[in-house]
């Protein structure tokens, strides 16, 4: 328990190492170089967690070149100076017992992960400074023309289900197609366009110490892993050119609602709106208030009118502006659950709060205890925190920011979830019974 | 002038722009992306002596198992406590080997209908009694009927009376019957169960099976109309019949003690007693002998897929963890050399699956591979090639380490969290595994040698039946020898 609610401490710069204590469960400084570092000791397993983060997305993509960001991503698996065979990095990984090896690129950031046996720590320590610092020399353009053959096959293998692409759909309609966050279907043909120019400078911008976070979960000794951590990465020194600037394009409008005609197996329906900062209160509470709604859909929907196969609801923690989205799928008539929805919206805001607050909470509590068995989801939050707030993820300052979340706070959540202005999604199955099917490929309209 | 980097319309653009006032040069074509050159050197850190060589990890332990301790309660019920006191939640799992699945349709999806009918009827108890959430997950398979509750630390005893609920619940009524009808109806339309369904079309032809089959596989392919056929009446019989405390067992994970999982069982459980009928287990198909080859004619548009399906050892036998190895190399290291193969230098091979499940048939062994169009023979080429590399005893020492800590690490993740150590210690009892399984586990695989993996691959993936399915547009099987022979079918 201590492990996981234990306090955090920052310690800026190595000077102050003397004042991190072994009880210390979480320890925060950061490297002269600029290298943001979160240690959290967890001996339930002997196995550390390893998350290296870049403040690089899929938004930093430039112009033209939307794509660019998850091949710098592909580029740095394949070799480095000291690692010159052909993804020696990750067979070292897994000779040595590592698992939940993986890079990914999302909207906001880039982060690399695995899970090593606690006496493997050094090599993955190693494995990611040499990302940082000596992959980029062994970027070459038939390296660059292989990645894009491999991430064509990744998109048309893993990401082009019909599901996948209304999710797609459904960024590019809430944000608008020029937003950083959309994706056109010429993702492959603009890749065509990157260049091993390109692909350098861009590295050169974003994989610095001076963008990146070091994360490490698990069972280790705090002052040996300190100078780890020190030796490989308190030496890396970031390219002559300057970071990259962050794109901070504000959120101004959305669709009302767009149609996807497809070969999905289900008709589905989605529901979304912008929602608050998910570390705010008002965004702790959309939460609360998500879980409620959840549990009201999937009673009536699925349970008592069998309407719907499926609800589901996610918070997306966009950076540029977060969305609350539910979605609903079925094999019946997908016309008939719109006016559920809204019904079930509607009665919300006559829920008795105080006597279903408790409830929620200790039921939210328990999902994110469930999710943070896991290493990697505690330093993914280490993660995410670092990034937007400076500070590592402190689970007991959320424990008590949901207790503050009061009956009031979320009557007033009203104001933020009517239905009127949220964006509706379909996606239709070709040969459903929807009224809407008259619409081909994609159609949006616009708020 | 040049205009780099530039999708369609803007190359367009440029060109217009770049052609309307080339004389005046007022007009320059900035690359698209904005990017600048890249700095030299590329690479400003400096080098240091200690990268020239990767650090060797370090030989330790690599599974943390949590203080084990049971007893037989005067009921019958066996009692299992996993005590961690560091962990925030609390787990009991159920484990019911009796209630598992019928193997013929009209009963097929019986198990599992019961579970949830059982859940639907405890609900609106539970939810009048907000006191406390407990997360629930049901697991009905070839080997019983598994049910996980978990609650936050504090909560064991309102766990404890939510398992009394559920185990023994009100009379179950056409309103719980219809609403668990409901519920697994709609999970059967969006579930994606595993092994997939060309899996599960691996299977039929490595154990034989015809269109007319009524077995399980074919139910759950019509689980709506198989559902249908089933009534309340029948889930009452299989309640009464299947579930009681005799042959069943309870998991308790967390800070908890079993003096504490006792008192909370003897207090909720206490008075239940019965007798169950012993149901005879389906008989299982066994593999025909040989190597079978199909190709499915459903078409995929982006990728072939390669299916390969071979028994392999129950837990109870001793070939069990000398498999499992295998299975671990099978899918993290020559996979991942495979990929330097088949994915790296030709962008050939992307998903990449080898795992052994339970099913109603012998255990079986399913390898998946996703290729690129017509290279799923390619794909299968390296896979039976790998296979022969096992058998002919070509397993390096460094090869079974790998092995080794990839498979431990599996296990550590489970036990990692409450849920994940009550599910492993239930899933061992549903198996009939001892008692110390997991205790000794790091010394058994540690006791593995080279020549016994050889020995399991030789029978297991050389000698054994094999089934292989190609789903793909353009097969290109190659010339390797162990083509030879096999038969293909329509």
């Amino acid at each position: 328990m201590l492990a996981l609610l234990g306090a955090w401490l920052l310690v800026p710069g190595q000077a102050l190492a003397k004042e991190v204590g072994s009880e210390q469960a979480v320890v925060h400084y950061q490297l002269p170089n600029g290298l943001d570092v979160v240690l959290e000791r967890d001996a339930r397993q002997p196995r550390v967690a390893v998350v290296v983060g870049y403040d690089v997305g899929w938004r930093d993509d430039p112009p033209g070149l939307d794509g660019l960001a998850h091949m710098v991503e592909h580029l740095s698996f394949r070799s480095t100076r000291h690692l010159p065979k052909p993804f020696e990095a990750g067979q070292l990984l897994r000779r040595a017992g590592a698992t939940d090896i993986n890079g990914f690129t999302g909207p906001d950031d880039t982060s690399y992960q695995e899970v090593v046996p606690e006496g493997a720590l050094p090599l993955a320590l190693f494995v990611e400074s040499e990302r940082m610092a000596f992959s980029l020399e062994r970027f070459s353009t038939k390296a660059i023309e292989l990645e894009k053959n491999i991430i064509w096959r990744e998109g048309a293998l893993l990401h082009r289900s019909p599901e996948d692409q209304f999710n797609q759909d459904s960024v590019n309609a809430f944000f608008g197609m020029w937003h950083p966050y959309a994706r056109g279907d010429d993702e492959a043909e603009q890749l065509n366009y990157a260049d091993l120019a390109s692909a350098q400078a861009f590295f050169q911008q974003t994989y610095r110490p001076d963008n990146a976070h070091l994360v490490l979960v698990g069972d280790f000794q705090l002052e040996p892993t300190r100078a780890l951590i020190e030796q490989y990465f308190g030496s890396i020194v970031a390219s002559a050119l300057p970071r990259r600037a962050a794109v901070n394009t504000t959120v101004t409008t959305h669709a009302r609602s767009f149609v996807r005609r497809s070969l999905a197996r289900l008709d589905e329906l989605s529901v979304t709106w912008p929602a608050p900062d998910p570390r705010s209160d008002d965004g702790v509470a959309s939460k609360l208030l998500a879980l409620q709604l959840l549990a009201k859909l999937q009673d009536a929907l699925v349970r008592d009118q069998k309407l719907a196969s499926k609800v589901g609801v996610s918070l997306y923690p966009f950076e540029l502006g977060p969305m609350l989205q539910f979605s609903i799928a079925t094999e019946g008539d997908i016309d008939k659950v719109l006016p559920v929805f809204e019904a079930e919206l509607g009665a919300l805001w006559r829920t008795d709060w105080p006597r279903r607050l408790p409830p929620l909470r200790r039921q939210l509590v328990l999902s994110e205890q469930l999710r943070r068995a896991s290493l990697i989801e505690v330093a993914r939050d280490h993660l995410e925190s670092a990034r937007s707030t400076h500070q590592p993820y402190d689970f007991r300052a959320h424990l008590t920011q949901l207790e503050r979340v009061s009956p009031a706070r979320m009557r007033a959540l009203s104001q933020l979830y009517k239905a009127d202005q949220a964006m509706l999604g379909w996606l239709l199955r070709v040969g459903g019974t929807s009224a809407r099917l008259a619409v081909t490929g994609i159609e949006v309209v616009p708020r | 002038m040049t205009c780099p980097h530039r999708p369609s319309w803007r190359r367009l653009v440029c060109l217009i722009a770049a052609c309307a006032v080339p004389v005046l040069g007022l007009v320059s074509c900035r690359p698209a992306s904005g990017l600048p050159a890249p700095s030299q050197p590329l690479t400003p850190t400096p080098d240091a002596d200690f990268r020239i060589h990767a650090p060797d990890a370090e030989p330790r332990r690599l599974l943390r198992v949590p203080s084990l301790s049971s007893t037989i309660l005067a009921n019958g019920l066996k009692l299992i406590v996993a005590e961690d006191d560091d962990l925030p939640t609390v787990s009991v799992a159920f484990a019911n080997p009796l209630a598992r699945p019928a193997h013929r349709v009209p009963y097929a999806l019986l198990g599992e209908l019961t579970l949830a009918t059982l859940l639907a009827a405890a609900k609106p108890i539970q939810d009048r009694d907000e006191s406390a959430v407990v997360a629930f997950e049901s697991a009905v398979g070839p080997r019983g009927t598994r049910l996980t509750l978990t609650g936050v630390a504090e909560t064991l005893a309102q766990v404890g009376e939510h398992l009394r609920v559920v185990l023994l619940p009100p009379p179950l009524d056409d309103l719980a019957f219809s609403r668990a009808k409901a519920t697994l109806s709609a999970g059967l339309a969006t579930s994606h169960r595993v092994p997939s369904g060309m899996s599960r079309f691996a299977a039929d032809v490595l154990y034989g099976s015809d269109e007319n089959d009524q077995r399980l596989e074919r139910a759950e392919e019509r689980g709506k109309e198989t559902l249908e056929q089933l009534s309340l009446e029948q889930v009452r019989d299989y309640y009464q019949k299947r579930y009681s405390p005799t042959r069943s067992a309870l998991v308790f994970a967390g800070p908890v003690t079993l003096d504490e999982a006792r008192a909370v069982v003897e207090r909720e459980l206490g008075t239940w007693r019965g007798h169950p009928q012993s149901a005879n287990p389906p008989t299982p198909r066994l593999a025909r002998p040989g190597r079978r080859l199909r190709r499915m004619t459903r078409s995929t548009p982006n990728a072939d897929r390669l299916v390969v399906a071979l028994p392999c050892p129950a837990a109870t036998s001793p070939d069990y963890l000398g498999f499992e190895l295998l299975a671990q190399l099978l899918e993290r290291v020559p996979s991942f050399e495979l990929a330097h193969t088949l994915r790296q230098d030709s962008g050939l091979a992307y998903a990449w699956t080898a795992h052994c499940f339970d099913t109603i048939d012998e255990r079986t062994f399913f390898v998946q591979v996703e290729t690129a169009p017509g290279e799923a023979g390619l794909a299968l080429e390296a896979l039976l090639g790998v296979f022969e590399h096992l058998a002919d005893g070509k397993l390096t020492q460094t090869d079974l380490a790998t092995a080794r800590a990839s498979f431990l690490a599996d296990r550590a993740a489970a036990f990692s969290s409450t849920r994940g150590s009550a599910q492993a210690l239930a899933d061992a009892f549903l198996n009939n595994l001892p008692d110390d399984f997991y205790e000794t586990l790091e010394t058994r695989v540690n006791q593995l040698t080279p020549e016994a993996l050889q020995v399991t691959a030789r029978h297991y993936l050389r000698e054994a039946p094999m089934a292989i399915v190609v789903d793909g547009r353009q097969l290109a099987l190659g010339g390797h020898p162990l083509f030879q022979g096999i038969s293909e079918s329509p």
